[in-house]
C-alpha cells in the first residue's frame, strides 16, 4: 500500500526483507523500523502476504500434484552415464594419460603453431575474398548487415494481431531463390554460401516482412554475436511488445539499427547471456 | 531460427573434454547434480509448468537443464548462483518451448490449476466457500498481471532473493521490487474485497 510521506514506501520495505537496501538508506531505515509501528505493521503484512501466496502455490501445485520423481530422475541419471561415457571414449584423452607432462606440453606447443599458422591462413584467405565483395560489417566481433542493402522492412501489423497470431517467426522458411538473391546482393562467395544463414533483420514475429530488404546472410562462424544470441534477441523483444513493456515500432527500429546494441540494451549486459553470470554472490 | 525445443538447447554451452577429470571425479559430479535434481526438481518444474506448458515438456526441459548444469559444471565455470542459474535457464527454455510448441502468447498460470486444491483446507462448507470465492479473486487479479510481474511473484514465492529475480529475468533490482510491490498491492486490493 502507498505509504504517507513520513512512512517508508514498499519498496524500500521489500528491500529490508532482503537486506538489499541502498547502504546510504540502510541505517536511516532500520531506524525508521525501529521506531514506527505503521511500518513494522506494513513489513508484516508485505512478508504475510508474499508467504501466503508462496503456500497457495504451493498447496495447489505440491509434489503430489506433479509427476513422481523417480522416472524422471532415472531418466537423467542415464543420461548423465550416457555423458559421461561419451567424453571417456575420445582416444586422445586415453593417449594423454600415458605421456609425460613434458610430451603433453611439447603437443600443446604444436598445436598452438598449427592453430596460429591456421589463423592466418584463413585470414589470408578472407582478405583475398573481401576483394570478391564486402560480405558484412562487424561491430564489436559481431556481424551486421549492410544498411544500404538491408535496412528492414515491415508489414502493416499492429503488435495485437501479432500478439494474437502467435506467430513468432520461427518456422518461416526463405525460399532458396530468395536466399540465392540474398547472397548474391552481397557478393558472397558461391563457395562460402554455406558459411551464412540467410535470416530476417526483423523477425517476421516482429512485424518483419518477406522482403529482401528485410534478409541478410548471418555468418555460421560468428562465435559470440551469433545467430543464436539474435534469436534470444527476438524472443525477448516479442515478449515485451506482448507484455505491453515496449512499443512495436521501437522494437523494430532497435533491432533493424544495431542488433547487438539493442541486445545490450535489453539484457542489460554487454556480452550476451549464454554462459550464467559470475558477479553474483548468491550460493546455493 | 530454431523451431524446436531440442534446437533452442543447442544454444546452451556446449560441452568440453575436461582431461583432467578423472572416472571417479566424473562420478562425483553425477552424484552432485542428482542431488541438486532432487533438491529443485519440483520447484522447477512447477515454474515451467506455470509458463502453461504441458507436464511432458516440463519435464522435458527439467531433464535438459541438468544436463547442461553438468557441461557447465564439467567446464569448471562458476558454481556461485546455481539456484539462479537454474531458474534463469528453465526461465528461458520455458518461453522458447512455448512459442515453439503452441505459437500463441499465454497468460502464466492459464489454467488455474496451481491454486485450486487448496479449497479443501478450509474446515467447513461456509468457510471452504469463502475460499473457493477468495483464491477465484486472486486468480483473476494474478491472470491480469503482466507477463514479467506474473513471473516474479512465482520466483519470489520459489525462494529466491530480488537479486536472483532480476538475474533470471534481465530486469534491475528496482524493477523487480517495482514489480512485486504492484502484485501486492493488487493481491491485496483483491483480498479486500
Amino acid at each position: 500500500m502507498p505509504n504517507e510521506a513520513n512512512h517508508l514506501s514498499d519498496q524500500e520495505i521489500l528491500l529490508v526483507t532482503d537486506d538489499e537496501l541502498n547502504p546510504s538508506r540502510r541505517i536511516p531505515v532500520h531506524a525508521h523500523l525501529d521506531s514506527c509501528a505503521t511500518c513494522r505493521a506494513r513489513l508484516a503484512e508485505i512478508k504475510f502476504t508474499l508467504a501466503e501466496f508462496s503456500l497457495l502455490r504451493q498447496n495447489g501445485g505440491s509434489e503430489q500434484e506433479l509427476p513422481p520423481a523417480d522416472d524422471a530422475r532415472a531418466a537423467l541419471q542415464a543420461r548423465l552415464a550416457e555423458s559421461a561415457a561419451s567424453h571417456s571414449r575420445r582416444p586422445w584423452r586415453a593417449i594423454g594419460f600415458f605421456m609425460s607432462p613434458g610430451t603433453q606440453w611439447a603437443i600443446v606447443g604444436a598445436a598452438l603453431l598449427f592453430a596460429a599458422l591456421g589463423i592466418w591462413a584463413i585470414r589470408h584467405q578472407e582478405a583475398r575474398s573481401s576483394e570478391v565483395g564486402p560480405p558484412l560489417a562487424e561491430a564489436e566481433s559481431g556481424p551486421i548487415p549492410d544498411k544500404n542493402l538491408t535496412p528492414g522492412a515491415t508489414l502493416p501489423v499492429t503488435a495485437g494481431e501479432l500478439c494474437r497470431s502467435g506467430d513468432s517467426g520461427e518456422t518461416r522458411p526463405i525460399p532458396a531463390s530468395e536466399r540465392q538473391r540474398v547472397l548474391q546482393e552481397y557478393r558472397t562467395p558461391e563457395s562460402r554460401a554455406a558459411e551464412y544463414e540467410v535470416d530476417f533483420l526483423i523477425t517476421p514475429g516482429l512485424g518483419g516482412a518477406d522482403d529482401i530488404r528485410n534478409l541478410w546472410p548471418e555468418p555460421y562462424s560468428s562465435t559470440v554475436w551469433n545467430a543464436h544470441v539474435k534469436d534470444a534477441l527476438e524472443d525477448r523483444l516479442h515478449d515485451m511488445v506482448c507484455s505491453g513493456q515496449l512499443d512495436l515500432a521501437t522494437a523494430q527500429h532497435d533491432i533493424a539499427t544495431d542488433w547487438i546494441s539493442a541486445y545490450k540494451k535489453y539484457f542489460h549486459t554487454q556480452n550476451p547471456l549464454s554462459s550464467p553470470p559470475n558477479s553474483s554472490s548468491h550460493s546455493l | 531460427m530454431a523451431i524446436s525445443l531440442s534446437d533452442s538447447l543447442r544454444r546452451l554451452p556446449l560441452s568440453r573434454v575436461d582431461d583432467s577429470a578423472s572416472p571417479a571425479l566424473a562420478s562425483e559430479l553425477e552424484n552432485e547434480i542428482i542431488g541438486l535434481f532432487d533438491e529443485f526438481r519440483a520447484r522447477l518444474l512447477r515454474y515451467a509448468l506455470s509458463f502453461g506448458l504441458s507436464v511432458h515438456d516440463g519435464e522435458e526441459i527439467i531433464q535438459e537443464v541438468f544436463l547442461s548444469l553438468y557441461r557447465h559444471l564439467q567446464l569448471g565455470r562458476s558454481r556461485k548462483n546455481l539456484r539462479g542459474w537454474l531458474f534463469r535457464v528453465v526461465h528461458n527454455l520455458s518461453l522458447k518451448q512455448r512459442h515453439a510448441a503452441h505459437g500463441v502468447r499465454r497468460t502464466i498460470i492459464s489454467d488455474g490449476s496451481l491454486m485450486e486444491k487448496q479449497i479443501d483446507l478450509a474446515p467447513n462448507p461456509e468457510e471452504q466457500l469463502a475460499a473457493v470465492q477468495r483464491h477465484a479473486r486472486l486468480r483473476a487479479v494474478l491472470q491480469a498481471l503482466p507477463e514479467r510481474d506474473q513471473s516474479c511473484l512465482h520466483l519470489r514465492a520459489e525462494g529466491l532473493r530480488y537479486r536472483e529475480i532480476a538475474d533470471v529475468l534481465g530486469m534491475s533490482l528496482g524493477a523487480v521490487s517495482i514489480s512485486l510491490t504492484r502484485s501486492l498491492a493488487r493481491l491485496e486490493r483483491a483480498d479486500e474485497k
